[in-house]
């Protein structure tokens, strides 16, 4: 069935925009889910803070501050700055690496997650293939969320830093090949701006979620990795743009992954593409911005239309948070569940070839088969079926039960 | 940090609603009764109408009777309505066709567990005028007659009789008259199946609206044109004689009675196709259709929950490239 879900097309990303006014306060959540592991606070209440200071720590990753201010609250659960009116120019200071082996404690320090929205430390990701390195990277700008259009943008404006990551991963851990992910639509986009650089390309369809990790590897090597097993495992390291930029920006300058990157969507205006300190508040990018927000008739989401959240005026930009967005409410999305017609709009839409209502109905009655936990295992929670469904039944939710319940019983 | 508990993503959707897709297909079947009426049969439409709304009608009373409140009737059961007004004689007589009606709308939709059985309603109440009702579920008459003083015949009628096979151009149109031989009177059958063109220039807008899926219809016509073709029956003609493109347009592609997997889809398809072209050989009646849709439609649970063991064996075992690769 056309029950498809489009992704952007239209003229190219303009270039992103630094926000300002800088913004008065910033917090952070220390929760281990949301980075991926414990993070420990190193600042107290009352220290003043620099740009680009370790504020919390964790296994895999360090958290820093990105303005300069006095810490107003820190706890196991936040850390919040008051950010000062002056704020002094980064002072650049290339920060090279040698050797492969200085990868992971250098990505540690500089705080690099995974910046298409998964969060992964890299440093735990990167420590985990030095002894047997992937023999390709590729660079995912595949970016099939509706309506973003960040990495397209930091592609055209400023590809110095991202491929300046991207040559960095390839060398160090000598990488044989880079692969170049678009959609079909923004290659022609982004061929003016990249006839430097050494690359191949490899498109994507135009629907979501042609971006999905899984669905590259599938189509560079013709092998879909099966639950449980990695990207890298198939010999493929797949960096998102954002991730890139991140680390080519602490290469260049030194600076550490304090910024965020991201696209501000709101009803009739053209897309923003922003880059925002981190722990910045949802509220305060919609003012600077000029956007008006009414929550009586409008929804604030955050990370895209299919994986992100309904946030409110106070949601702080994570390192995952590639959008912000005002969407004005639809009745469709308030609509009682209604029973299934059986219609297999949710089987085309699923990417993986999986059986979303089948698992659906199987779960919801308690019935567990190693059929059912199979699929389940290899769901990615993309959200495709639940946006094709015409009974409004909420199957990412029910998914993402399953799975908990599964591990429990486990 | 608060986040919005009452809604969840995705904050997208993709195609009409569950009402937006039965709306979709009562507008085509509309229109398809319209053109009938236009062609031959003036008096056909306001028939039309009146079963239509008669299924709702039903609907609600025996809502009425078994739930004890009443509920705004719901545009599926429109589209029962209208696609057993389609697939019977124009001239039926009304008080069968309205008991046809009630076995599909209280017996099809309303009662039969869709849990343990999915079956077509409207295929249920024309299987049921075919057996009680048989005599005026053959009765073809012309136009503005009351009595059949020439003995007439539908195309596929005169097929079983003479095993003369009408020009498929003429059929393909709905170009459907004259006499064969002087003998037999030729008349269109049933309003739905009066040209096949028609039906599939409105299920290739169903498909492309997010509407139908094209997988039972193409399993449909293709088992239906392999057994033709091993049982060297005019493969032409009986593809567009009798109801074959109407059911593998608007019948076979019903949601609700078909598996709900694509390999589900391929198979029960691909059977109800099959059986309805070996009827159409070898059986009493003309038409096949209601045995094979029905045939797969008893088949569809089991069908699902084969695929759905079949994925999960071959996710466990292999971690191929899925059917769609991007």
């Amino acid at each position: 069935m056309r029950r498809t879900i489009p992704s952007r097309t239209g003229a190219p990303s303009e270039a992103p925009e630094a926000l300002t006014p800088s913004p008065s306060d910033l917090a952070f959540s220390l929760d281990a889910e949301g980075h991926r592991g414990a993070m420990q606070v190193c600042v107290r209440a009352g220290d003043a803070v620099l740009s680009g200071q370790p504020i919390a720590e964790g296994e895999w990753q360090v958290l820093h501050s990105p303005l300069a201010g006095t810490v107003s609250v820190s706890d196991a659960r936040q850390v919040v700055i008051q950010c000062s009116t002056e704020q002094p120019d980064w002072c650049a200071a290339p920060m090279p690496l040698a050797d492969k082996s200085e990868l992971p404690d250098y990505l540690r320090a500089m705080g690099l997650v995974g910046m298409g929205g998964g969060r992964f430390p890299y440093a735990r990701r990167i420590a985990r293939i030095l002894e047997r390195p992937p023999h390709t990277l590729v660079i995912n700008a595949v970016e099939c969320e509706p309506g973003i259009g960040i990495d397209e943008s930091l592609m055209i404006h400023q590809n110095r830093e991202v491929f300046a990551g991207a040559e960095a991963f390839k060398n160090l851990l000598g990488m044989r090949r880079c692969v170049l992910a678009v959609r079909r639509s923004t290659r022609r986009h982004l061929e003016p701006f990249l006839e430097n650089h050494s690359f191949d390309w490899l498109e994507m369809p135009d629907r979501y979620p042609g971006g999905a990790g899984k669905l590259i590897s599938a189509k560079l090597s013709g092998r879909m990795p099966r639950a449980g097993m990695l990207n890298s495992d198939l010999g493929f390291l797949i960096s998102n743009v954002a991730s890139l930029w991140a680390f080519g920006r602490r290469l260049i300058e030194g600076r550490p992954s304090v910024d965020r990157p991201l696209t501000l969507l709101a009803p009739d205006a053209p897309p923003r593409q922003l880059v925002v300190p981190l722990g910045v508040s949802a509220g305060h990018v919609l003012s600077a911005c000029g956007v008006s927000f009414d929550a009586a008739r409008q929804i604030l989401v955050a990370e895209g239309r299919l994986m992100g959240r309904a946030v409110e005026r106070d949601y702080r930009v994570g390192k995952g948070a590639i959008a912000l967005m005002v969407l004005n409410r639809e009745r469709r999305w308030e609509r009682p569940e209604a029973p299934c017609i059986l219609c297999g709009s949710c089987f085309d839409a699923c990417p993986l070839g999986l059986h979303p209502i089948g698992m659906a109905n199987r779960i919801r009655e308690g019935r567990s088969s190693r059929s059912l936990e199979a699929q389940l295992n290899e769901c990615f929670l993309c959200g495709a079926c639940s946006a094709v469904c015409p009974a409004e039944i909420p199957l990412v939710q029910v998914f993402r039960e399953g799975k908990t319940w599964l591990k429990n019983k486990a | 940090m608060a986040e919005k508990q009452s809604m969840k993503a995705p904050f997208f959707r993709s195609g009409t609603d569950v009402r937006g897709m039965m709306w979709a297909m009562l507008a085509c079947l509309t229109l398809t009764a319209a053109h009938f009426s236009l062609r031959y049969d003036g008096a056909y439409f306001p028939r039309f109408l009146l079963v239509v709304f008669s299924g709702w009608a039903l609907e609600w009373v025996v809502g009425l009777l078994h739930d004890g409140r009443s509920a705004w009737p719901r545009a599926s059961t429109g589209v029962t309505g209208a696609l057993l007004a389609l697939s019977v004689p124009a001239h039926m007589p009304l008080l069968p066709l309205l008991c046809g009606l009630l076995v599909a709308v209280w017996f099809g939709k309303l009662i039969v567990d869709r849990n343990a059985l999915r079956l077509n309603p409207m295929i249920l109440g024309r299987l049921f005028l075919m057996i009680v009702f048989a005599a005026p579920m053959q009765a073809w008459l012309a136009p503005g007659r009351e009595i059949s003083a020439i003995t007439s015949a539908t195309p596929l009628g005169l097929y079983k009789a003479e095993g003369v096979a009408f020009s498929a151009h003429k059929l393909l149109l709905g170009a459907i008259g004259g006499d064969w031989e002087g003998v037999y009177e030729l008349l269109p059958g049933a309003p739905g199946e009066l040209m096949p063109l028609l039906a599939l220039f409105f299920g290739v807008i169903l498909y492309w609206t997010g509407v139908l899926d094209w997988r039972p219809g193409v399993a449909f016509l293709s088992g239906f044109a392999v057994v033709c073709v091993v049982l060297r029956m005019p493969l032409v003609f009986h593809l567009l004689a009798g109801s074959v493109i109407f059911t593998a347009v608007y019948v076979i592609t019903d949601p609700r009675s078909t598996p709900g997997s694509k390999a589900g889809r391929w198979m029960a398809g691909a059977m109800a196709g099959a059986i309805t072209a070996a009827v159409r050989h070898h059986g009493y009646y003309p038409e096949g259709v209601v045995f094979g849709v029905l045939a797969a439609n008893l088949l569809a649970p089991t069908l699902d929950r084969l695929a759905f063991a079949l994925r999960g064996i071959t996710l466990r075992l292999t971690g191929r490239s899925p059917s769609r690769g991007e």
